[in-house]
């Protein structure tokens, strides 16, 4: 298949407290950076994680646009499944916006710290437009 | 008030009711009174009376710099004018009899004393002699025309303050020549009259260069002129300088760009200078200067800033001028200063908060563009024979089919932005009551209803969506998840939607859509979850979308086939009943083993494992 041409993705497992963290403009990413499991599908490892993420420039995004369904149990194993769909404009710093469409797989697991599970992110992917300058 | 006072008791001495008589003699009387004047009209007297000593304090030698207070930003009280003035109207010497019904003033700069030009609309052919006099006698104020000249037709002169010009107004009209035409006076603030600036002439050039290089400090590349005019080597040489002359400040100017350009500081103080246009010339001339002061002057306004845009200063003092008195608080004065000066650190002496800026040392690019991600090789090979064999259904026009590709249990939910500036323009109209957007459906009852599922409810929705055309060579793939029991993987792309009939128009579409499978027979994908995400295709992604000419949908997908495989496929597919995509599928499975292909095809069918829409009606 051939290329579409102007985008990025990251794919990544990491942790996650609630959901509205999620959108979080990159510039505030740091933060999170101590929430990144050692796993990841695109970029492995927590550093690797957290140094692509921080060579980001920092951006500010705009939900337009949400939806999710629970998955399947049978997909999951058992496990409960979420997968939330986000759409809308995401600008970066030479203000230009664009469209982006940011997508996750969130599972619920043990806390060690709390008595209720969390929710964590196993999948992230974030997919946004660029104009071909 | 404070002003009309003022003014008034520099009226009062003029104010020579006594000596009414022709003008050009009560000066003189004037000037005596004063006692301490030349006398003649337009000569230092006068000139040093007139212009300095209000505007400057010459003569007496007291040093400014802890002089009366002009203007506190902060509070109401000022006192204008040199120490003498101030004394005596303290003390009540003069005419400070005089109400308030002097005009329109405000203790703003309109009742400042300040140049008018008198017009007398062809006043060339009257005899001076007779004309100011004609004047005076019906003016209520008595008035020394001063640079008494004609211009065309036309007579000018000056005078300088408000009450006499407003005084000489009045006037227009009351006076009736000899023709019979009635005499008109229009008054128009203007600049001094510059015959009371001449030009330094070169020796006194060169002694305010001394002067200036004797306060001038290399080591810190500071000149202070604060209060020049009152500089004893100047007086002593009965050397005249004002900064607040145009004609000086060019001077001074040139000076310090011809001999000390790379000057950092300069203080300009106590020098009544009321603009800064001579100024904003230190923004190309002295590139590098940090520090002004320009306290205790006559700025009255803070876009007298303005003109110095462009010069980088950290430091600025603009204390004791009429302009700080405007801002309703010290916060607004300090905001609408660091406004000009974005860089400024001190001003009045005070530290400022440190400019907020950006971080620069934020990337700004973007890391290079990817296309798709599969994580894996396997993976990649499910998802593209899926996505082939998924699309190719999907486009015929016929989506019922789909049901094989779905789970029994299976979910689909359809979004589709609401288009804020453009609702009703937004063309994905046939859409809109099918998106599920969880910000702005709120009603859990319609949340539930837009969320199909069971496959038949999936594959109904489907159906009524319009008939597409996708651009598979457009698709971008992500791998989501990858398990045992899950492969989740995000597609995008666009598609057209196919013009069907009259009311329907091709329109380019965008689209994102989430597919969450488990393993299904032969190798295939299952789907269980399905989000699907449209909006308008962008202008550009429309350009670049079906490049290539867009398989149709009945061909078969991306592997051509080779003649001997083709012939395979036509067969097996006339055997097994199936259609050609899943003869196709079953063939590629079983590494095109036509035999082996049989074998499982047959297995399959007992099991009752293969959907019927698989097989041809």
């Amino acid at each position: 298949m051939l290329l579409s041409k102007g985008t990025f993705h990251i794919s990544a497992l990491w942790n996650t407290l609630s959901i509205t963290r999620l959108f979080c403009p990159f510039n505030k990413r740091r933060n999170l950076t101590h929430l990144y499991l050692d796993e990841a599908a695109l970029v492995s490892g927590q550093e690797a994680l957290t140094e692509f993420i921080e060579s980001l420039p920092s951006s500010k995004c705009q939900v337009q646009s949400l939806d999710c369904q629970p998955v399947n149990e049978q997909a999951s194993q058992g496990q409960t499944t979420l997968l939330v769909a986000a759409g809308g404009n995401v600008m970066f710093e030479r203000n230009k916006s664009r469209f982006f469409n940011r997508n996750f797989l969130l599972t619920a697991q043990a806390s060690p710290n709390n008595n209720q599970p969390v929710w964590k992110i196993a999948s992230d992917c974030f997919r946004f437009r660029i104009d071909l300058e | 008030m404070a002003y009309f006072n003022e003014d008034n008791h520099r009226i009062a001495p003029l104010h020579v009711r006594k000596h009414r008589g022709p003008y050009k003699g009560s000066s003189f009387r004037r000037d005596r009174q004063r006692g301490n004047h030349h006398g003649g009209f337009g000569g230092p007297g006068l000139l040093s009376r007139l212009v300095i000593d209000r505007d400057v304090t010459m003569s007496d030698s007291s040093q400014d710099s802890s002089s009366q207070p002009r203007y506190n930003p902060y509070g109401r009280e000022f006192c204008k004018g040199d120490g003498r003035m101030d004394r005596d109207w303290r003390q009540g010497k003069g005419g400070g009899g005089r109400g308030g019904g002097r005009g329109a003033f405000r203790g703003g700069t309109r009742s400042r004393t300040g140049w008018f030009k008198i017009t007398i609309p062809h006043g060339k052919k009257y005899d001076k002699k007779w004309l100011v006099p004609a004047l005076q006698d019906i003016c209520s104020i008595p008035y020394t025309p001063i640079q008494y000249h004609d211009d065309h037709n036309n007579v000018h002169f000056y005078v300088d303050d408000f009450t006499t010009a407003s005084a000489l107004r009045k006037c227009s009209r009351k006076v009736t020549d000899c023709d019979g035409y009635k005499v008109v006076v229009h008054i128009k603030r203007s600049d001094p009259p510059n015959f009371l600036f001449p030009n330094l002439k070169v020796e006194e050039l060169e002694h305010l260069k001394q002067c200036m290089s004797k306060r001038f400090d290399g080591s810190q590349q500071a000149l202070d002129l604060t209060s020049i005019h009152t500089d004893p080597d100047l007086v002593s040489q009965n050397i005249k300088v004002a900064l607040n002359r145009k004609t000086n400040m060019e001077a001074v100017i040139k000076i310090i760009e011809e001999n000390i350009p790379q000057l950092t500081s300069l203080n300009l103080s106590h020098n009544c200078i009321q603009r800064l246009d001579e100024l904003s010339e230190l923004v190309t001339k002295v590139p590098h200067l940090k520090a002004l002061n320009l306290s205790h002057n006559d700025l009255k306004s803070e876009h007298e800033l303005d003109k110095l845009k462009g010069l980088k200063l950290v430091e600025l003092w603009l204390v004791r001028n009429p302009l700080c008195d405007l801002f309703k608080d010290p916060s607004s004065y300090v905001s609408a200063v660091c406004q000009k000066f974005p860089q400024l650190l001190k001003l009045d002496g005070n530290d400022l908060p440190p400019h907020i800026g950006f971080d620069v040392e934020t990337p700004t690019t973007l890391p290079p563009c990817k296309g798709s991600c599969f994580g894996s090789d396997d993976a990649k090979v499910y998802i593209q024979r899926f996505l082939q064999q998924y699309y190719s259904v999907y486009d015929s026009g016929d989506r019922q089919s789909l049901l094989g590709a779905y789970h029994d249990d299976a979910l689909l939910s359809l979004t589709t932005p609401y288009n804020v500036q453009n609702p009703s323009r937004s063309g994905l109209r046939e859409y809109f009551k099918d998106s599920r957007n969880l910000k702005r459906t709120k009603d859990s009852t319609m949340r539930f209803h837009l969320l199909k599922h069971k496959r038949l409810n999936v594959v109904a929705l489907l159906n009524e969506l319009p008939k597409t055309q996708h651009d598979i060579t457009s698709f971008t793939v992500d791998v989501n998840a990858y398990t045992n029991t899950l492969l989740s993987f995000t597609v995008g792309g666009v598609f057209k939607e196919v013009v069907v009939d009259d009311k329907s128009k091709e329109s380019t579409r965008a689209f994102s859509r989430v597919f969450i499978t488990v393993p299904a027979v032969n190798s295939g994908l299952c789907i269980i979850n399905d989000q699907l995400f449209i909006r308008m295709a962008t202008t550009e992604q429309i350009s670049r979308a079906f490049v290539a000419p867009a398989p149709t949908p009945s061909s078969s997908p991306v592997p051509t086939l080779t003649a001997p495989q083709q012939e395979m496929l036509s067969t097996f597919s006339l055997k097994s009943g199936m259609k050609l995509e899943w003869s196709l599928k079953c063939l590629q499975d079983n590494e095109w083993d036509l035999n082996k292909a049989a074998q499982i095809f047959t297995q399959l069918k007992t099991a009752g494992k293969i959907p019927d829409v698989a097989f041809l009606k």
